[in-house]
C-alpha cells in the first residue's frame, strides 16, 4: 500500500467544554493515562492529542463498521520538540492489515485551533510500529 | 427514543443547521458533526439513556445518524436488560 495522508483540526474550546462537561469520563474513554498525565489538564495539549489521533483514523481509513478506540491511538512526546505515535488494539490490527506500520506526526496550535499531520508508510525493518 | 436523541444532538453536536430539520436518517457528520463533537455526544447519550458504548461500538456507523444512535442505543439497552 501507498503512503497515507491524514489532517484534522480541532477547536480547543470544544476539548475544553468536554472537561468541563464530563471530565474525568471524557479523559478517561479519549486518551491513554500517559497522555492524560502528559497534559496535566490543558485544553491546548489534549486538543493537539484529539487531532492526532483524528489524523491517524484518516490515515488508516478504516470501514465505517471497524471499531478504533481512541485510546488506541497514543500520541507520546520525543524529546524537547518532536512527538510519536503508539498504535495498539484495534488501530494496530487495521494498520497490520493495511501494510502500514510507520507512521510520521506533527502537531502544531494557534489561535485556539490544534491541527495534526499525520503520514503513514509501509512498515519498514526496525520502525516502532506499536 | 429519537426525540430524547435529538435532544442530545441539539445540546451536544454543535451542528450548523437546525436539529429539527433533519431526517432519522440523515448523516450527522455530512450535516457538521465533527469527530470530537461525536465524542460529547457519546458521553450526553450514556448519561440520558444509562448506558455504556464499549470499545467495539466506536466506530463511524454508531453516531452517523439519530436512526443509527437509536439502533446502537436499543441493542445496549437490551444487552443491559439481558
Amino acid at each position: 500500500m501507498p503512503a497515507q495522508v491524514g489532517i484534522d483540526l480541532v477547536d480547543v474550546d470544544a476539548v475544553r467544554a468536554a472537561l468541563r462537561d464530563h471530565r474525568d469520563r471524557y479523559l478517561t474513554r479519549v486518551y491513554t493515562a500517559r497522555e492524560a498525565a502528559d497534559c496535566a489538564g490543558s485544553p491546548n495539549r489534549l486538543a493537539q492529542r484529539f487531532a492526532a489521533k483524528e489524523a491517524t483514523i484518516k490515515a488508516l481509513r478504516p470501514g465505517r463498521n471497524e471499531a478504533v478506540p481512541w485510546t488506541s491511538i497514543e500520541l507520546r512526546q520525543r524529546g524537547a520538540r518532536g512527538q510519536e505515535l503508539k498504535l495498539s488494539g484495534p488501530a494496530l490490527e487495521i494498520a497490520r492489515a493495511r501494510g502500514l506500520g510507520s507512521f510520521l506526526v506533527s502537531v502544531s496550535s494557534q489561535a485556539g485551533y490544534a491541527c495534526a499531520v499525520v503520514c503513514a508508510g509501509p512498515a519498514r525493518p526496525g520502525a516502532a510500529s506499536s | 427514543v429519537n426525540d430524547q436523541i435529538r435532544d442530545v444532538i441539539r445540546e451536544h453536536a454543535r451542528l450548523p443547521v437546525d436539529v429539527g430539520t433533519l431526517a432519522d436518517a440523515t448523516d450527522l457528520y455530512e450535516a457538521g458533526m465533527t469527530s470530537h463533537a461525536s465524542v460529547n455526544v457519546m458521553l450526553a447519550l450514556e448519561d440520558a439513556f444509562d448506558v455504556e458504548f464499549p470499545d467495539a461500538m466506536l466506530k463511524r456507523e454508531s453516531f452517523e445518524s439519530i436512526a443509527a444512535i437509536s439502533g446502537v442505543i436499543g441493542q445496549l439497552q437490551a444487552e443491559e436488560a439481558a
